[in-house]
């Protein structure tokens, strides 16, 4: 396990490196942050002042040479927009918003998921069955952004029931929760049910039931955990997807994390910032796959790592 | 070895088990009846299909849902009729009083628990007994079907087994409730030949120390002239012919029996092709009107297209007796 997890660890580095390049060469292809930086009658004598003061004037692999060594080092330059400001400063006053609906959302919808997705599964052709599946239609086929004004129109204005934005309370994160991860509960419920129908099938659950095993035990102990398995896999993309799709939602509700902050960073083309939100989203979701790697060994006895 | 044979424990009349399928409605038992004594071993034989497994899941009532119903009969145990119980009496008796174990041993065990703690699942449904010593009567249980080192065993995972030691587990959890019924439902067709022969062994081995009466669900004659002492050969969701092991062997009344007997290739013989019967079994949906081995039979006349033939007797009445149901039992020079 300890060498899997190194050698895991050292993948991932080597991901995280080449997202750096991609990051890198991405902000530079984006347009010349010195443009934004000055004002328009600013004469290309100043220009290249402002260029050279900032190093943009070396060859590329130079710059990224040295965005490298200062990246390993956590510092990713200076702020453009905000002076004063590291752009890792920036990011990491930002994250714990996105943190907290990110995390609040994927436990929710986690939570909401996998019981209907079971629950379709034995009810197979049933009512319930068909429930699961307009909810899954509704989250698979509604986009989140036209989702999130929708709920916000109805609940915070017409109803006025949940706040239309901002960083609070409890009540603040229901509708953006809903908004990002309706998309998650209908992908994680149809792998539960699918997966479920296909455990349900075993002669181990049959044995189950002849041992004289109550169904309520059937289902949620002998079923659930080997079925587990495939939306455990899908896990990790729903990290990332909860935190790309964070750029939207934060937008639409004017929450304060590191997806509004990106916005707002593209705007400004202050690249810094911009390559501390993606790589910090890079960060994030290799942890997350490296994490369900390691679950799927807690979950099934028969995965062993060497 | 002697057995002792004791009283009727089990009796089951007329059973009808339904299946509704895209197919349509159909019965896969079709007015199955038997006894089973204490200390007895009823084979069931036939074709896959037959409704011997069907036979066995609803003695227990656990049929495939939604498709499989019990639509008549009565499974007399302990004086009661099993079919009329609600759900939470029949899941006392499944793995307490009547347990199964399954044909294939490499899917019959959950793989992402211990050998142990499904023993012990078992044992804490079924047996007032303290969590703390639950594992040890777990580790008995193992040690009784000849596991070898229990105590290290009952924390391994099916994966880390063979096939014959996962079956022997799959025994293990049958019996460690000490049952007066055991269900074997082709215990030994996926395990090889010497496997096959120790399990047939130990199963003997623990009918003889408990009394256990045993109902072993096969396609092989052979295991049933080693292992049974009354046999009932079912085609199409019926029994055609039942009575005593020896007599039926000696003396098999029906053409299916004599076909499959006769099916049997033996070492003294030599033959140029081995026997097979003509034709296939027929597809429940779609049954001959009379009798529903007519159109194989060879021995078929114009009565049997139609009415299907009720029980005649060819040897003795009740207990013991020896029956079949074929028109050609009512000729005496049959």
């Amino acid at each position: 396990m300890q060498r899997y997890l190194a050698r895991r660890i050292l993948q991932s580095l080597i991901t995280l490196l080449a997202i750096s390049v991609v990051v890198f060469a991405l902000s530079r292809l984006s347009g010349n942050p010195v443009d934004a930086l000055l004002p328009d009658d600013a004469t290309p004598e100043e220009a290249a002042i402002v260029m050279q003061e900032w190093g943009l004037d070396r060859p590329l692999h130079i710059q990224y040479w040295s965005f490298l060594r200062n990246a390993v080092q956590g510092n990713l330059g200076d702020s453009l927009k905000w002076p004063g400001e590291t752009a890792m400063a920036m990011v990491w006053q930002r994250l714990p918003a996105t943190l907290q609906l990110g995390g609040f959302a994927i436990i929710v919808s986690t939570l909401i998921a996998i019981p209907i997705g079971v629950l379709a599964a034995v009810n197979k052709g049933k009512w319930f069955d068909g429930f699961g599946k307009l909810i899954a239609l509704i989250g698979q086929a509604v986009p989140s952004f036209w989702l999130a004004i929708v709920l916000i129109w109805v609940f915070a204005v017409h109803w006025n029931v949940f706040p239309t934005s901002g960083r609070g309370g409890l009540e603040h994160m229901v509708l953006p929760a809903i908004a990002m991860g309706w998309y998650q509960v209908a992908a994680l419920m149809r792998l539960t049910r699918s997966a479920t129908l296909e455990v349900l099938d075993n002669e181990y659950i049959k044995l189950a039931r002849l041992k004289g095993v109550p169904e309520w035990r059937v289902i949620w102990v002998h079923t659930l955990r080997n079925a587990a398995i495939t939306p455990l896999t899908y896990f990790g993309v729903i990290v990332g997807y909860i935190f790309t799709g964070s750029v939207v939602i934060e937008t639409v509700f004017a929450w304060p994390g590191t997806g509004l902050l990106a916005i707002e960073a593209i705007r400004a083309r202050d690249y810094t910032v911009v390559q501390a939100v993606v790589l910090t989203f890079a960060v994030v979701f290799i942890v997350a796959n490296l994490i369900v790697d390691v679950l799927y060994a807690v979950v099934d006895p028969r995965i062993r790592y060497t | 070895m002697t057995k002792t044979i004791g009283d009727t424990i089990l009796r089951v009349e007329d059973l009808q088990t339904e299946l509704r399928t895209k197919m349509g409605v159909f019965k896969a038992v079709d007015g199955v009846s038997f006894t089973l004594r204490q200390g007895e071993t009823l084979g069931i034989v036939g074709e896959s299909g037959s409704g011997k497994s069907m036979t066995a899941l609803s003695l227990l009532g656990v049929l495939p849902k939604p498709a499989g119903k019990i639509v008549g009969g009565r499974v007399m145990f302990d004086g009661q009729d099993l079919l009329t119980k609600s759900e939470q009496q029949m899941r006392r008796i499944r793995g307490g009083s009547i347990s199964m174990v399954l044909q294939d041993p490499q899917t019959s065990l959950n793989p992402v628990y211990t050998i142990g703690s499904q023993v012990t699942e078992a044992i804490a449904l079924h047996r007032d007994v303290p969590r703390r010593s639950r594992i040890g009567r777990a580790i008995d249980a193992l040690r009784e079907v000849h596991v070898a080192a229990p105590e290290q065993r009952v924390k391994d995972y099916p994966h880390q087994m063979s096939g014959g030691m996962k079956q022997r587990v799959s025994g293990a959890i049958a019996i460690s409730c000490e049952p007066k019924i055991l269900i074997a439902d082709e215990p030994t067709t996926a395990l090889d030949v010497t496997i096959q022969s120790q399990y047939l062994r130990l199963l003997r081995e623990i009918q003889d120390r408990s009394g256990l009466s045993v109902i072993f669900i096969t396609h092989d004659f052979g295991i049933v002239a080693n292992m049974c002492d009354s046999v009932a050969v079912m085609y199409a969701g019926r029994v055609v012919e039942y009575g005593p092991v020896r007599d039926l062997f000696n003396n098999p009344r029906h053409p299916y029996t004599r076909a499959l007997l006769n099916s049997v290739p033996t070492m003294d013989r030599r033959v140029e092709r081995l026997y097979s019967i003509p034709g296939q079994p027929p597809a429940l949906w779609d049954l001959p009107k009379g009798c529903h081995f007519l159109p194989r039979c060879p021995f078929a006349e114009q009565r049997c297209e139609t009415a299907y033939p009720p029980d005649i007797a060819a040897v003795g009445l009740g207990a013991g007796a020896h029956t079949a149901r074929c028109w050609k039992l009512e000729d005496p020079t049959w």
